[in-house]
């Protein structure tokens, strides 16, 4: 039973994560029905700020100032960067062939490792422990004080971000620009502005979401914006792309199924099969919901038209 | 189309001239490695020419395009080497690496091309890193891919008695393992474009271009969409494990460390950068992507010369220039550096 | 005469919106069929159900007998009904001459070996193609266009390409969504001129689906009215003038 629950407990942190990254897909593509592939590498680069900046500053500040002031300039680092990459890659192809943009976004997350790469190094970072090593007990299943503060965040932030997208101005432009951005400028929307703004939001979620699995794992690399990236966007999709209750669902399904996946198929397939496979479990999830059901958990079932 | 090719003018003759004579040249000249440089982007050129047809005919982006060249290369390295101590002949196993990749191909697409065209992106982008994960972990609980070490001694490419590694003399002259690989490879860059180009320009070659410009209108033009797509997604792969199994017997060393994501953006790049849609084109593209990292190479040797240290490691910026060509190329010249007419016209298209 | 397209009771539902309600109509051998109505009409939902777009909730379309309900879109045209789209959709990168090609894909027979080995039946059957698209762009008055990228050609054009590739799959039926929309008075007569030839000399059937009342009333042998997802009246062009629910249904609506 104690495993049982600690398995959920990991799962749900691991989760909330993915569903940090996964609204960043979700957003950017109901409005622009783009998959923006440089978002997990966003997510890396807010990582690697955060190690930096915290690095650099606890020598002169207290400790919780220097790392709030990291997640500050991850954030605004990952923000600026978001805004550039949609104005720069993404804008200029807005009409052109579908293939366009996909293949520029491919471009900009190579560079974005790359420059990563030059920067920080090939090496695995090691990532300073954010908070006291304590741990809660509850009913024999342990949840570390930064578990708890990666779910409490993430929580936090995705209730915001959906009364933000529910009950505001901005929310109401942001949901009549993903249904027509013609439309909506012909009600006095600047459809340019808002998804620029949904470009830096997602941005800020995802610096935010790199920090967390940095600080959870202990590590940063340049290459880990890939993995947490597809298996967010999986996650997206799981849910019911374009659907931000979807993202959120979404991940912390995929986070539960990862860590139950992990735990138990060493028994479910008689030993054939070690955890080395946990990353696969997000890929045949992708799988099987485009095959059963491609408008995901949330999703609305659309025509399937050709 | 066929016709001007065959007519010989002196160009042609030339050209063709040209081609044969390369590796002997470059043997006098730059030096016996250049021959393998040679040699890697005419393999290069065979995954681009199988790529273009998922993505510049029919118009769906493959991002996982290089698991195939390892499902081929894999299969090769399986059925002819210490491994198990198989050692099938050429024409078995070269039809087997291509048609399992065929097969990866069709049990990958049939799932996902009926959705929207980039779900097929990110879902290849997953089977490219699953395929590497299964290749790095299939040494146990049984010993297949011998994990992360890989497949080594793996037998050269052989047809009946000629071993294509081993030196032979033609007339007078000794051609190497690597020059003759050279003609090997050639002759099969100039079959696959061929089949290429001759799909291209039929009823099947019109059915993709229809479904890359408006899957709704080809559909309602009586084209069945998924189908043609299968068709194009599969014939893409099957090159690609055609490669691939030519690989393993050129390189005689096969890990999953040669298979990873960055193989397959390489191949894009240059398909891009060549020129969706024209079978020259990507060619083209594939040896200026082969050869620049190689004059790159030559930049770092110069910095060492000229400074006593390397200031930029061209390694380093190699695949930052790439990014930021698939940008530039996409933002300036959609059609790549060397379109056909007609991929020209098309992608001329007013931005607002 | 024999009835070509039949819709039997066909009723369209999506969530709590009732967008068609048991309309029944059919439309015979050789004849201009028209279908107007206000906005919201159910006039588009129609035309989705009978091109396989939209599966119906209730009712049955049947094309010469065979029915089309279910049918995947590639399919119906095999069965012979073949359509043009409100916002045109051509082939906007590919010539004039390939849109037309295309066109004619579902008569073609060539699969892989003959592409590639462009056998004999391959090279009879491109030039049978080549021939049957130069005379349909000769139909429509676009031939001099035949290498023109469709994307280049004038909004006019556009809409005489788009009938010309329909044509091309040798269609009993010929379906037009909205063929006028956004022409102006010469155009439009000239492609009722068009459309008044292409029954003369093909013998086909063609459903028409048009917001301009008068222009259809000088185009169709028979047009049907839905109002609210309703058929109110089906009759001949004379009659629905004078038709009191017709005029009730656009004065009320006041489109």
């Amino acid at each position: 039973m104690s495993i049982l629950l600690q398995q959920l407990v990991n799962g749900l942190v691991l989760g909330s994560v993915y569903a940090l990254v996964a609204l960043g897909y979700t957003m950017v593509y109901g409005i622009l029905g783009l998959i923006n592939f440089a978002h997990g590498d966003v997510t890396m680069i807010g990582a690697m700020v955060a190690l930096t900046s915290i690095t650099a500053l606890s020598g002169h500040l207290p400790w919780p100032a220097a790392v709030a002031l990291g997640l500050i300039a991850a954030i605004a680092v990952c923000m600026v960067l978001g805004y550039f990459i949609e104005r720069l890659a993404y804008r200029p192809l807005r009409h052109a062939p579908r293939l366009a943009p996909l293949i520029t976004a491919i471009g900009v997350s190579i560079i974005l490792q790359n420059l990563a790469m030059l920067i920080w190094g090939r090496q695995y970072l090691a990532f300073p422990a954010l908070l006291p090593q304590t741990w809660f007990d509850i009913d024999g299943a342990r949840i570390t004080s930064i578990q708890l503060a990666i779910l409490g965040i993430a929580l936090t932030i995705m209730l915001i971000l959906d009364f933000l997208v529910r009950h505001t101005r901005l929310g109401r432009a942001m949901r009549a620009t993903a249904q027509s951005p013609q439309l909506a400028g012909l009600m006095g929307i600047n459809a340019n502005q808002i998804i620029s703004i949904t470009f830096l939001i997602g941005s800020a979620l995802a610096a935010v979401a790199g920090l967390m699995v940095s600080a959870y794992y202990g590590l940063a690399h340049y290459y880990m914006g890939f993995l947490l990236g597809l298996k967010a966007f999986s996650a997206a999709v799981l849910g019911g792309i374009g659907q931000l209750r979807g993202a959120i669902l979404g991940g912390l399904l995929l986070g539960v199924i990862e860590s139950f996946g992990a735990g138990y198929i060493g028994v479910l397939t008689h030993g054939l099969l070690g955890s080395n496979y946990q990353d696969v479990f997000a890929f045949f999830v992708l799988i099987i919901v485009l095959m059963v059901r491609p408008s995901g958990l949330l999703g609305k079932p659309a025509a399937d038209r050709a | 189309m066929g016709t001007p090719a065959s007519t010989f003018s002196p160009a042609t003759v030339g050209k063709g001239l040209l081609l044969v004579a390369l590796p002997l040249l470059l043997q006098a000249g730059p030096g016996a490695a250049w021959v393998r440089i040679v040699d890697v982007a005419l393999l290069y050129s065979m995954l681009a020419i199988g790529l273009n047809i998922v993505v510049g005919f029919a118009g769906l982006l493959d991002l996982g395009y290089i698991a195939f060249y390892a499902t081929g290369a894999y299969l090769y390295a399986l059925l002819d080497s210490m491994q198990f101590n198989l050692h099938w002949p050429l024409w078995a196993t070269l039809p087997l690496s291509a048609a399992l990749a065929g097969l990866f191909g069709l049990l990958l697409g049939a799932p996902t091309l009926r959705l929207r065209g980039d779900y097929l992106a990110i879902v290849t982008l997953g089977f490219g890193e699953i395929v590497r994960i299964f290749l790095n972990n299939l040494d146990t609980p049984f010993n297949l891919t011998n994990g992360p070490q890989g497949i080594s001694l793996i037998d050269p490419i052989h047809l009946g008695n000629f071993t294509f590694s081993r030196p032979h003399h033609f007339a007078g002259l000794t051609l190497t393992g690597t020059q003759q690989y050279y003609y090997l490879f050639l002759a099969t860059i100039m079959g696959m474009a061929w089949l290429a180009t001759r799909l291209q320009h039929s009823r099947i070659g019109r059915a993709w271009a229809a479904i890359r410009e408006d899957e709704l209108a080809a559909a309602a033009s009586g084209i069945a969409v998924r189908n043609y797509k299968l068709l194009a997604f599969s014939l893409g792969a099957t090159c690609g494990g055609f490669a691939g199994a030519l690989f393993a017997g050129f390189q005689g060393f096969v890990s999953p460390e040669s298979f990873n994501l960055m193989e397959s953006v390489m191949v894009l790049c240059m398909v891009v950068l060549g020129g969706m849609g024209n079978v020259n084109g990507v060619i083209f593209g594939a040896i200026l992507l082969t050869v620049l990292p190689e004059a790159l190479r030559m930049m770092g040797d110069w910095q060492l010369n000229h400074f006593g240290h390397i200031w930029v490691d061209p390694n380093d910026v190699r695949m930052l220039l790439f990014g930021g060509a698939l940008i530039l190329i996409m933002l300036y010249r959609p059609a790549g550096l060397l379109p056909s007419p007609a991929q020209r016209r098309e992608w001329q298209k007013k931005l607002p | 005469m024999n009835t070509l397209l039949d819709i039997h009771q066909v009723s369209c539902r999506f969530g709590g919106v009732r967008a068609l309600h048991n309309v029944s109509l059919a439309v015979e051998n050789n004849e201009i069929f028209g279908l107007i109505g206000p906005n919201g009409a159910g006039k588009t939902t129609l035309f989705n159900v009978i091109t396989g777009l939209v599966t119906p909730t209730s009712g049955n379309v049947t094309l010469d007998g065979c029915s089309l309900t279910g049918l995947a879109v590639h399919d119906i045209l095999r069965y012979g009904l073949a359509r043009t789209f409100q916002n045109i959709r051509l082939f906007p990168g590919l010539s004039v001459l390939e849109n037309v090609l295309i066109g004619r894909h579902s008569l073609g027979r060539t699969g892989i070996w003959g592409a590639i080995s462009r056998n004999q039946r391959t090279r009879r059957e491109e030039a049978e193609l080549r021939d049957t698209a130069h005379r349909l762009l000769q139909q429509v008055g676009i031939h001099h266009h035949a290498q023109t990228l469709a994307r280049n050609l004038s909004y006019g054009d556009q809409r005489r390409l788009e009938i010309a590739r329909a044509l091309a799959s040798e269609p009993k039926l010929l379906a037009l969504d909205e063929p006028a929309a956004g022409m102006g008075q010469t155009e439009r007569d000239a492609l009722r001129e068009l459309i008044l030839s292409l029954r003369a000399q093909r013998r086909i059937s063609i459903l028409v689906i048009e917001h301009d009342v008068k222009w259809m009333m000088a185009l169709c042998d028979r047009i049907a009215v839905l109002h609210f997802g309703e058929r109110i009246a089906l009759d001949i062009p004379e009659r629905i003038r004078q038709h009191p629910d017709v005029i009730a249904a656009y004065l009320g609506s006041a489109s």
